[in-house]
């Protein structure tokens, strides 16, 4: 039997395991994710923003120090009129249960969370994806299963096929059902081209 | 009825017939007491791939669940990679699944069997194999 995966987001304020808290499960048809600096209409329980209150709402091409967008949203597409909730845990600060994976079997290999320009999954040229480096990809993540990542950790980038992140931590394919948690953020350096991406995140599993 | 995805002759003479999709593919169910002596897997083309004459056989299916971006929601089932190992060497069958013009039907690449790619394998996708 195939294995299934499900993610939750913790829109939650406490850095506490599934089921503990507040989760939302992520429905893959239809719900995103939202890097945004916020403002008016792309706020906590707001409702589905439109593109001006995105592009409003963009972050600016620092020119000193990198700039890490400070707000991940889960937009909740079955939150009819609140839609927008905010996974306020992820960034660098030390938090541990932001995102979960949970795998309900085993798998034949080590899942893996990769980053790709679009479903063809054969390129990351993108800027914020590194513009064909993976190493230079805005999107960093930590594996935070086995512990909390640290203050102000600084994690793994994001980005085509050789930057990615093992989601067993390297030890192999996943003997049984598992849940893997995970920090992310979006970090854009100095004088980075300016974009509007859409970038995927993708997991990569097997079963038997 | 659909065709199994592949069919085991037993070196007993006794037969298995895998599932029919691959997310129900039936591999874990192969009794382990009985030695595989050939595999017939289908293949996208209507062609079937034979193997036998290894000491044991892996098999799973590779997919990938897009988190953002488009096209995204379900499970897309990529590749199916079906090994066999003997003499300590292991020979990967991967079964293109997707619609990729420039890759071939079926890519053949050989490991070690310590290479990591095949010492970290799921160990329970491993059957025995007879001549």
């Amino acid at each position: 039997m195939a294995t299934a995966l499900t993610m939750s987001c913790n829109t939650g304020v406490s850095d506490v395991a599934h089921p503990s808290g507040e989760w939302e499960d992520v429905a893959f048809l239809t719900d995103k994710l939202i890097w945004t600096d916020g403002g008016t209409g792309v706020e906590d329980g707001d409702d589905t923003p439109s593109d001006a209150e995105l592009n409003e709402a963009s972050p600016v091409i620092p020119s000193v120090t990198p700039y890490e967008i400070p707000k991940l949203f889960l937009l909740d597409y079955s939150d009819t009129g609140q839609e927008l909730k905010e996974i306020s845990l992820a960034g660098s600060d030390d938090n541990r249960y932001v995102l979960r994976f949970y795998f309900d079997g085993g798998t034949g290999t080590e899942p893996s969370l990769e980053a790709w320009d679009d479903d063809a999954h054969d390129s990351n040229d993108s800027p914020c994806l590194g513009a064909g480096d993976g190493a230079d990809s805005y999107i960093k993540v930590v594996r935070t299963t086995d512990g909390s990542p640290g203050a102000s950790w600084t994690g793994d980038p994001l980005g085509g096929s050789t930057h990615k992140s093992n989601m067993n931590g390297g030890a192999g394919a996943l003997g049984s059902a598992l849940a893997i948690y995970y920090n992310i953020k979006v970090v854009i350096p100095v004088g980075a081209t300016a974009s509007a991406d859409s970038p995927v995140l993708t997991v990569r599993w097997t079963w038997l | 009825m659909r065709e199994p995805i592949y069919r085991i002759t037993f070196d007993n003479g006794n037969k298995f017939k895998g599932g029919t999709n691959y997310f129900k593919t039936g591999w874990t169910t192969i009794p382990d007491e009985n030695k595989i002596k050939t595999i017939f897997y289908r293949l996208p083309n209507r062609g079937y791939l034979r193997l036998e004459g290894y000491d044991k056989y892996f098999h799973m299916i590779e997919a990938t669940m897009n988190l953002t971006g488009k096209k995204k929601g379900k499970p897309k089932i990529r590749y199916v990679y079906i090994m066999g190992e003997k003499d300590n060497i292991v020979t990967c069958y991967k079964i293109k699944l997707i619609d990729r013009p420039t890759e071939e039907i079926i890519n053949i690449q050989t490991y070690n069997k310590n290479d990591e790619f095949i010492r970290k394998l799921n160990p329970l996708g491993w059957k025995l194999g007879g001549i």
